[in-house]
């Protein structure tokens, strides 16, 4: 996305209309890819991120194996399609630098001792990017890696926060992010209370970085409750419509002849 | 000579019981509740008050939490989950369905669907002395076949030992395999063995099923036993699942129900070449067995 010149804020409000504190609308589902073990496509806005996740499972070459534990391998990578000007598909050091950031987002939240000499693999792809996109990834990737059954503290949730034309803002879109001041990245165990990842580019005081931990926990836990509920409806029982249907044929019969 | 009287005792397995493994009953009532209790990873479940914890809870303090998505189970001596998903761990005692993948010199390296592999030795596999030096085993078992088996040993590394010498363990020849969430495998089962008898009843098929997720069935009705067994899969949390596949099974043709004679035969098997008579998948060839079946 181009640099502009343009104001990001006008007339008090966001060039989307969002307050500074507000996320754009967001979209999760689990088992978006049916033969992983575990999966979720989670969208903010326009950007949008599939995962899907693989393991515990045996670990080849067998030099990477670890005796007393499992390793967790996180694949970041934009889809050649998922911006307006094609990205050359392969590794990046972009996509290697985002990969290590968010496979240090889960280490202390997997319980990876459970399972020595295995592997759980996390494969996160951007269908479309427009801002905040490791972020995205990691929100689904915490999804899909508690519908996989991997043993975890708790839930990771991840949101962007950053500084405006000297407004501090959360959940930056495409356009924000390629212009802000300060672009920080925050991922949390939201029950924990605790941070997992924290980057930052740009430049922030003290004062303005800690206000900002504080609006990135705010979202956290409300992506939090998102995630919770969309894992917990998709397992909420669905009334067999033809089972009760043909139920109740059966007694209206047997009425009639008894 | 009629075929059917020839055929190897194990064809028709009715009244026999088959190692189940113990939680099928509460685990399968439970199944049924998901959508009441379900929790999340970090989800708290309770107060320890000194009782037990199961494998995937974990506790902070006096505080106990889920570590898995599952339902949780709570009772006056332990709380545990029974997990929604997961990979199969080796459990002492479990029987389970592995594939030969390497003949070695002093045993088997057998595949047990999990992330561990499993190791069988020849003194376990085999009940009559073999010298090993003198001795290729594979003329016992060779790769690609498919044993049902139990877990003799685990270490804390994982490394797993299995063990033929236990009830009703045995090589599975013809028939087919498929694997299953091993989560969903005492929802198969069901109470006190009721879904997948059900199913061997009424499809006439032999099946055996491991804890790993791992079953195997052999039957000329084979692929409704499995369609029915992948729906429970798909719909393990449902009520109302019992009388949905005992409506999809009906009633289904050559099915033969368990006559006196064959019910009342005990004697092992005879060893036996199938010769000139072709099975479906291959010729089945009966060595002599290592081992005298127990009576069931």
């Amino acid at each position: 996305m181009a640099k502009t010149n343009d104001k990001l804020i006008v007339g008090g409000k966001r060039l989307d209309g969002r307050g500074f504190d507000e996320l754009r609308p967001i979209t999760m589902r689990i088992r978006a890819v049916e033969k992983a073990d575990g999966s979720a496509q989670v969208s903010f806005g326009d950007t949008e991120a599939i995962v899907s996740v693989y393991g515990p499972r045996k670990l080849y070459p067998r030099f990477l194996q670890e005796s007393e534990r499992g390793i967790l391998r996180y694949r970041y990578s934009m889809a050649p399609f998922s911006c307006t000007d094609r990205i050359s598909p392969g590794n990046s050091r972009r996509g290697t630098e985002i990969s290590k950031a968010s496979r240090l987002a889960f280490e202390p939240v997997a319980f990876l001792d459970d399972f020595p000499t295995t592997v759980v693999d996390v494969f996160t792809e951007i269908l479309q990017a427009d801002g905040s996109t490791r972020v995205t990834g990691i929100n689904a990737a915490s999804m899909a890696m508690a519908v996989a059954g991997v043993p975890m503290r708790d839930l990771v949730a991840a949101c962007s926060v950053g500084k405006i034309d000297g407004q501090l803002i959360a959940d930056l879109n495409g356009i924000e992010d390629n212009n802000s001041e300060a672009d920080v990245a925050v991922a949390m165990m939201p029950t924990k209370d605790r941070v997992t990842l924290l980057q930052m580019d740009g430049a922030l005081t003290k004062d303005e970085l800690f206000t900002l931990l504080q609006m990135a926990r705010k979202n956290c836990r409300k992506i939090y409750e998102m995630q919770k509920a969309a894992i917990k409806e998709s397992f909420r029982q669905q009334p067999d419509v033809a089972a009760v249907a043909e139920a109740a044929e059966e007694e209206a019969a047997k009425e009639s002849q008894g | 000579m009629d075929r059917f009287e020839r055929e190897p005792r194990e064809e028709y397995d009715y009244g026999r019981s088959e190692p189940q493994p113990s939680d099928g009953g509460e685990a399968a009532e439970l199944h049924e509740h998901a959508h009441r209790t379900i929790v999340i990873p970090g989800e708290y479940i309770d107060d320890k008050k000194g009782r037990k914890l199961g494998n995937d809870v974990y506790e902070e303090g006096e505080r106990v939490f889920a570590k898995v998505l599952g339902i949780p189970v709570i009772s006056e001596n332990e709380i545990k989950i029974i997990p929604m998903s997961g990979v199969y761990i080796p459990g002492i005692s479990d029987n389970v369905i592995g594939v030969i993948t390497e003949v070695g010199i002093s045993g088997w390296t057998v595949d047990i669907n999990s992330p561990y592999i499993a190791f069988l030795p020849v003194a376990d596999g085999v009940d009559e002395f073999v010298d090993t030096n003198r001795t290729d085993i594979s003329r016992f078992f060779d790769v690609g076949d498919a044993l049902f088996c139990k877990i003799s040993k685990v270490t804390k590394n994982k490394t797993t030992r299995v063990s033929m010498r236990a009830m009703g363990a045995r090589k599975l020849l013809g028939g087919v395999l498929m694997r299953v969430k091993p989560v969903k495998i005492p929802r198969i089962i069901g109470k006190g063995g009721s879904m997948i008898n059900m199913i061997k009843q009424r499809t006439g098929c032999v099946i055996y099923v491991g804890k790993n997720g791992v079953i195997w069935l052999r039957g000329d009705n084979k692929a409704k036993a499995i369609e029915a067994i992948l729906t429970i899969e798909r719909e393990s949390h449902t009520t109302g699942l019992t009388d949905k596949i005992a409506r999809m099974l009906g009633d289904l043709p050559g099915v033969v129900q368990p006559t006196a004679a064959a019910a009342a035969e005990t004697k092992p098997v005879e060893p036996e070449v199938e010769s000139g008579v072709e099975v479906e998948e291959e010729r089945i060839e009966r060595p002599k067995p290592a081992w005298e079946p127990a009576n069931f």
